[in-house]
């Protein structure tokens, strides 16, 4: 096994715990240090990886990353967090441990995917993305309130980052703007959204937008 | 000339933060009738000169970017024809129609920009900032229906389109082995290789780059965004989501499928026609019962997505964009209308019955509109409806039958809502005697002023149900090209669109 395999190994390992680690608790603080967590993992193996490959434009997503991901958005939630009323816990659809479980057989069904086609030497960023991003998935689409919900969307971006740090390091240019176009998204969007809600109806919680069926 | 197809919003996207209110709709009408008259003349040169590139090539327009140019361009300028009439029922005051002249620009901006780049990335990028602009304008009337549709429509289509990024980088991922390490994503250049992609990471790009788009072309079972979304936006964003979002969306599948096909044989005509077949089937079942009148388009743009998805699927891409091109003409019509009716009566079926006799026009529009939607013989969606039913027919008599019982379930349910909103006696909430009548009704005085229209249907109810007189302008101008197109198909279109089915590898 080369160096770069043994990284992206441990890389894989360890965003693929913290993504099982949001769904497992209903504690929006410790969801969102897990994914801090997950944000500094996935700029250190970008820093890697500019340096094994030799792709030294990779620095600078590096940095972006680490200085968004892992800083600046959980910054700005915790901010938001303070100003909502005082719960801690997430109202929950399905218990953590139930979603644990879905969480541990969707990364299952990542590896099932993954291995018809992966070579081995991009095996552990493919599965460790494909795994980050159904999780992501999977959360946003089994909390009822707007936080995790939200947490879930900027998994599936560290998801796709990692798959492509993993996978095309060469991706020219589209690399940096993806990265930059996303967070804009996200931050401004789903920002302000945030605070409507907040202001409308002083909860996080979507479970109260429920007026638009059929 | 692309240039200036994009400088023109964008000039206006600044200009929205300068000029005097009061020269916002006049000057929007322009903005639209110049991009149109732009996407027109663009298209007429890609029909006798080819492809229209620009900047060393980042800009690449062919015949089926053409086809999505001309549909985003033709309702960008209805839309600011009918903003007309919207704000002059709802007048909300300088600073919220500033905010909406920006972002429509910006969302005409990012729509009329997909077709244009040669790199899948960009595309995906600038299908990403259509949502941006747009999530704005859903929530633009403020109700807490809206934001809720709003927050629904930013997180499954950001998390849809994301997908598709993930199937864009392993498309990218693909082409390693041919292209090397570091090379460009455009689309005329993968599809030069696309004989010589690995078939295993293309495969699941394609299921991943069609789920994603797919979210936010509203293919069933992504398409739960998509209800909330038209029928809380404002009357012209209505029209510009069903009538032009959908098919930049789409557009990003179908640059694809060309790249997807020579590797991976009938894989992805399979995949197309799973989702189109299901979009179908879940469509027609739910247009029944639907008792708000957007809700009801709504549900049929879902419908007819799913046919042209289908048609793409079954090989038969002329049809396929031949029902694109009047879907956009027929439903845009229909929201309008909608929107007129909404404006001046509230968004029930059930409470606006006789609409032929309360607004007459607008009765009219939703009538020809409803019936050319459902595919009825001598108008402009039945062409291709066959055409697509057809090639059903040619790769499996099943597969035709359950189409064509899937229309009539369609058509029954459309009809019965249709007959009970435009026949139904006047008896609802205009009383017989104060028949709203567009152009007739004067406007009232503006001593309205911006405070309480925030609920624009129950304001204009007490006024007696009338509409501004601009309002007809769109209404009128969109009805006439919907009769139009059902008489005669113009040869040019006839051409351009068999120049974008030979891009995409099908018989015209």
């Amino acid at each position: 096994m080369s160096a770069g395999q043994a990284v992206a190994s441990l890389v894989a390992a360890g965003t693929i715990i913290t993504a099982l680690a949001v769904l497992g608790t209903r504690y929006f603080r410790s969801q969102l240090w897990a994914y801090v967590f997950q944000s500094a993992i996935l700029a250190a193996y970008t820093g890697v990886v500019a340096v094994l490959d030799g792709h030294p434009d990779l620095f600078w997503a590096a940095g972006v990353t680490l200085l968004v991901r892992a800083v600046l958005i959980p910054g700005i939630l915790l901010r938001v967090a303070r100003a909502l009323p005082g719960r801690r816990e997430e109202a929950l659809i399905m218990s953590t441990a139930s979603s644990l479980l879905v969480g541990v057989a969707l990364v299952v069904l990542a590896a099932l995917v993954v291995s018809a086609f992966a070579t081995a030497a991009v095996y552990p960023a493919l599965l460790a993305g494909l795994s980050v991003t159904l999780c992501g998935l999977f959360l946003s689409a089994s909390r009822p309130e707007a936080f995790p919900q939200l947490l879930g969307l900027l998994q599936i971006e560290n998801g796709q980052f990692l798959v492509t740090v993993g996978l095309t390091p060469g991706l020219p240019l589209i690399n940096e703007l993806v990265v930059l176009f996303d967070l804009v998204v996200l931050v401004v969007v789903i920002g302000v959204l945030i605070r409507l809600m907040t202001t409308r109806y002083a909860t996080g919680n979507t479970a109260t937008l429920d007026r638009l069926r059929g | 000339m692309l240039t200036a197809c994009l400088a023109v919003p964008l000039a206006y996207l600044v200009l929205a933060w300068l000029v005097p209110a009061r020269w916002l709709r006049p000057l929007a009408v322009a903005v639209g009738a110049a991009v149109l008259g732009l996407a027109l003349a663009v298209t007429a040169a890609v029909l006798t000169r080819g492809p229209v590139t620009g900047w060393g090539g980042i800009l690449r327009v062919d015949g089926l970017s053409a086809v999505v140019l001309v549909t985003v361009s033709v309702v960008v300028f209805g839309a600011a024809l009918h903003a007309l009439g919207y704000f002059e029922v709802e007048r909300l005051g300088a600073p919220r129609e500033r905010a909406y002249a920006g972002l429509w620009a910006g969302f005409s901006l990012t729509m009329l920009a997909v077709p244009m780049f040669g790199n899948l990335g960009v595309v995906w990028m600038l299908v990403e900032l259509t949502t941006l602009s747009s999530a704005f304008l859903v929530a633009f009337e403020g109700r807490p229906e809206s934001l809720e549709a709003a927050w629904k429509y930013v997180v499954v289509v950001t998390v849809g389109v994301s997908l598709a990024l993930l199937g864009t980088i392993l498309l990218y991922y693909s082409a390693v082995p041919v292209l090397g390490n570091v090379f460009s994503l455009s689309w005329p250049l993968l599809q030069r290789h696309a004989g010589e992609l690995s078939a295993g990471p293309l495969r699941l790009a394609f299921l991943l780059v069609v789920i994603g788009y797919g979210t936010k072309t509203g293919l069933v079972p992504m398409h739960t965004w998509l209800p909330d979304a038209h029928s809380e936006a404002p009357g012209p964003i209505s029209a510009m989501l069903s009538g032009c979002l959908l098919n930049t969306a789409l557009y990003g599948v179908l640059r694809i499928l060309p790249i997807a096909r020579p590797v991976l044989g009938g894989y992805p005509d399979a995949v197309l026609i799973a989702f189109g077949l299901l979009s179908l089937v879940v469509a027609a079942f739910s247009l029944r019962g639907q008792t708000h009148m957007k809700r009801l388009l709504a549900y049929s743009s879902v419908e007819h997505m799913g046919i042209v998805t289908l048609g793409f699927g079954l090989g038969a891409p002329f049809f396929a964009l031949l029902q694109m091109v009047n879907h956009t003409v027929a439903k845009s019509l229909l929201f309008f209308a909608a929107g007129n009716a909404t404006q001046a009566t509230g968004p029930g079926i059930d409470r606006r019955r006789g609409l032929l006799w309360s607004m007459p026009l607008t009765g009219l529009a939703v009538l020809v509109g409803g019936l050319a939607i459902t595919g009825a013989p001598p108008l402009s969606l039945f062409p291709s409806e066959f055409g697509i039913l057809r090639a059903a027919w040619s790769s499996g008599p099943w597969l035709a039958w359950l189409y064509l019982l899937l229309l009539a379930i369609v058509f029954v349910a459309f009809v019965s809502r249709l007959t009970a909103l435009v026949f139904g006696t006047a008896s609802g909430v205009l009383g017989s005697g104060q028949r709203a009548r567009i152009g007739i009704t004067p406007v009232p005085p503006a001593a309205a002023g911006g405070a309480d229209i925030g609920d624009g249907g129950a304001a204009a109810e007490a006024d007696g149900g009338h509409a501004s007189p601009v309002a007809a302008v769109s209404v009128t101008l969109f009805l006439a090209l919907l009769l139009a197109l059902s008489v005669v198909t113009p040869q040019a279109l006839v051409r351009l669109l068999e120049l974008a089915s030979r891009a995409l590898g099908g018989a015209a």
